[in-house]
């Protein structure tokens, strides 16, 4: 009887307050029904997100703990929601980066590559990714597809220049969608490359073995600076004023160029044999070239590289006469009047000429020649000029009763050295002779048997070709823009 | 009158019929140097040829009156072994025509044969030429040819014909140059020795 009563108290009670306590006394006045425990919890109902899916109708504010995912959801407006979610269309996504570090030595790769992989569960909104850095200068990022509607793939490119200073640079990876942000850390390692500093005048460089750096088969990077105004040059056409050498060709130079950078300009071409022109002329030598490079390279020319100039044509001839018939005196000639020859100037910077020499054969008359000029040295160099030559004076002999007036005419002109980067000057010229010869005939008078003029062969040669600027060999070349007024001559591939 | 009639016709049939017909050498002489030539006159009435002969060295003057022009040729042939002669017209043979004036006319004698003699000034001296008539030449073709010959040019200018056979040309106290005949001979010339050798090619500049 006594237990009847008690619980007809307690339900009156409950009815009465709307409020139950369970292990107090008095529940909190705004709950309808307060715990409280120093040693257990709440257990909701644990459902599976099917389970939880297939409550036909549920009311707003069901509350669920989700056994896959482990989160207690709650049912509003239509849909369940995670505890920390506010809506049905709030985003929701994974994001993940293939590896947290990669490394770039600017020899075999110049970039690193990230590829994060975006995954949206929930939500309508788009998922973007961008990268928050502090990167040197000569390094960038690229983020290529940084947008992903639902599953993805954003590309992030991490490019070091080799002028970029080395070392560790940490980059943060930040996908953004709706309220949602998600950050992810990466690093990126710059290694050194070799520094190599000219700062005094050299000639004839080979950038490998004078710098004793690897050669073909150990790939390297190399920084190469030349030094404000300091000078490198041929001693030789045949030399270039710089070559990397035996260089790996997978190996990358960084030329930091800032002085100048020229070959040694071609020879003003000799005479040929005066007497014998049949014998080929030589043309003026050909310019020296001035950079080769034999594997890929970056520049950053702010000084001059120049080819060699051509070295200017010479020209020669020898004038003769006959043999020619005559009446009275039957054979006039063979003989030889004169020769005469100049030389090409040379070619920019320190172009020889040559010294214009004669046959040493026989001769009637002179055997008069003019030299060309050498060309100065250095980056300013000027050409040589050519020889040249003019020359008309009559020479008058007597066979019998013949009186013969030869007035051989000579006028030469050699080639000119070619500046930096140009073709010698080709020779030209005009020679020949004027010939007269008359009889005095006793009780008659003079009659003229002979007024004529004749041409007489040239030996002329061409100027020699510019040498070339840069030789690329096939490499790979960065940042060269051409024409440039800093590079004199060609650029070969 | 009709004796001088006559006797034109007949002086013309004569000297027509026999106008001289044969070589004749003379002897030229340079007094300062005493280089000599040899002149051969090979003369068949109108025409004339001139060899020059100068030791081994020989020129030959065949004058063609009617076409005013000269030819001349060596006898040397050039290294092919071919001869060659020019052919000048007669205005491109630049003359000096002596400057002369008549001193005297003198009878004189040559050989045995009656000869004239004309002392004659010149710019170069005085020039005394002998000259003979029975060497009947036309002395108009000679004076237009041999332009610079004072020896027809003063036996033309004296108003006489015929050839000359000596001259000497001299200042007042030396001699320049003498003239002799070395020879006189009548014969029969061949036609041949008037055209030039067909052998010869024409000059027309060298090649």
């Amino acid at each position: 009887m006594k237990k009847t009563l008690l619980l007809i108290t307690l339900s009156i009670g409950l009815v009465l307050n709307a409020q139950v306590g369970i292990n107090i006394l008095q529940p909190d006045s705004n709950a309808i029904l307060d715990l409280n425990s120093n040693e257990k919890g709440l257990l909701l109902p644990r459902l599976t997100s099917t389970q939880m899916n297939a409550m036909p109708n549920p009311t707003n504010g069901l509350t669920i703990y989700n056994v896959e995912d482990s989160l207690v959801h709650y049912y509003n407006n239509g849909c369940w929601l995670k505890a920390y979610q506010k809506n049905c269309n709030e985003c929701e996504f994974t994001s993940s980066v293939n590896q947290g570090f990669a490394t770039i030595d600017r020899t075999t790769t110049d970039t690193a590559t990230f590829e994060v992989t975006i995954v949206k569960e929930n939500g309508v909104d788009s998922i973007t990714t961008v990268v928050l850095s502090s990167l040197p200068s000569g390094m960038t990022v690229t983020v290529v597809n940084p947008v992903v509607d639902s599953v993805g793939v954003t590309t992030i490119y991490v490019y070091a220049s080799i002028w970029a200073a080395p070392g560790n640079y940490p980059l943060i990876i930040q996908s953004v969608c709706g309220q949602n942000v998600f950050f992810q850390g990466i690093t990126v390692s710059v290694l050194p490359c070799i520094q190599v500093d000219i700062a005094a005048p050299l000639t004839d460089v080979d950038l490998q073995s004078d710098f004793s750096l690897p050669g073909v088969g150990t790939p390297v990077c190399v920084i190469v600076h030349v030094f404000d105004n300091v000078e490198i040059s041929s001693t030789t056409t045949a030399n270039h004023a710089m070559t990397w050498g035996n260089m790996d060709p997978v190996s990358h130079v960084g030329f930091l160029h800032e002085g100048y950078v020229y070959a040694r300009g071609g020879d003003g071409a000799p005479l040929g044999n005066l007497l014998n022109l049949a014998s080929p002329f030589q043309d003026g030598e050909p310019g020296g070239d001035a950079l080769e490079l034999t594997c890929r390279t970056t520049f950053d020319l702010q000084g001059g590289v120049y080819g060699g100039g051509g070295g200017g044509g010479s020209v020669g001839t020898s004038i003769a006469i006959g043999p020619f018939n005559v009446p009275i005196i039957g054979n006039l000639g063979p003989f030889v009047l004169l020769e005469a020859g100049v030389t090409g100037g040379g070619g920019a910077s320190a172009g020889q000429a040559q010294s214009a020499t004669g046959s040493g054969g026989v001769l009637i008359g002179p055997s008069i020649t003019d030299d060309g000029t050498n060309a100065t040295a250095g980056p300013l160099a000027i050409p040589g000029d050519g020889g040249v030559l003019a020359y008309q004076i009559p020479l008058s002999f007597s066979i019998t009763v013949v009186t013969i007036t030869v007035t051989p005419f000579v006028s030469l002109n050699a080639g000119d050295g070619g500046g930096f980067g140009q073709q010698g000057g080709g020779a030209s010229g005009t020679a020949g002779a004027q010939i007269l010869a008359t009889v005095q005939i006793p009780f008659i008078g003079t009659q003229t048997l002979i007024n004529q003029t004749i041409s007489a062969s040239l030996g002329l040669s061409q100027g020699g070709a510019p040498g070339d600027a840069i030789n690329k060999n096939g490499s790979i070349v960065q940042n060269l823009i051409t024409p440039n007024f800093l590079i004199k001559g060609f650029v070969q591939p | 009158m009709k004796k001088l009639v006559l006797s034109s016709i007949i002086s013309a049939f004569f000297f027509s019929a026999f106008a001289f017909q044969g070589v004749i050498e003379q002897v030229y002489t340079d007094a300062n140097t005493m280089e000599q030539k040899t002149f051969i006159w090979t003369i068949d009435g109108e025409k004339v040829r001139l060899d020059i002969q100068s030791g081994v060295e020989s020129m030959t003057i065949l004058p063609d009156f009617a076409g005013l022009s000269l030819n001349l040729f060596g006898n040397k042939a050039d290294s092919e072994g071919n001869y060659w002669y020019s052919n000048s017209p007669l205005s491109q043979i630049n003359a000096n025509v002596p400057k002369l004036r008549v001193l005297e006319k003198l009878e004189s004698d040559f050989k045995g044969s009656p000869a004239k003699d004309i002392k004659l000034m010149s710019s170069n001296g005085l020039v005394i030429v002998q000259f003979v008539e029975h060497i009947d030449i036309n002395m108009k073709n000679m004076n237009t040819f041999f332009a610079e010959s004072v020896e027809f040019s003063g036996i033309s200018l004296a108003n006489e014909a015929g050839f000359p056979v000596s001259s000497v040309l001299m200042t007042q106290n030396e001699a320049i140059y003498t003239l002799t005949t070395k020879s006189i001979t009548a014969k029969s010339v061949d036609a041949s020795m008037f055209k030039v050798p067909s052998n010869y090619k024409l000059f027309t500049g060298i090649k």
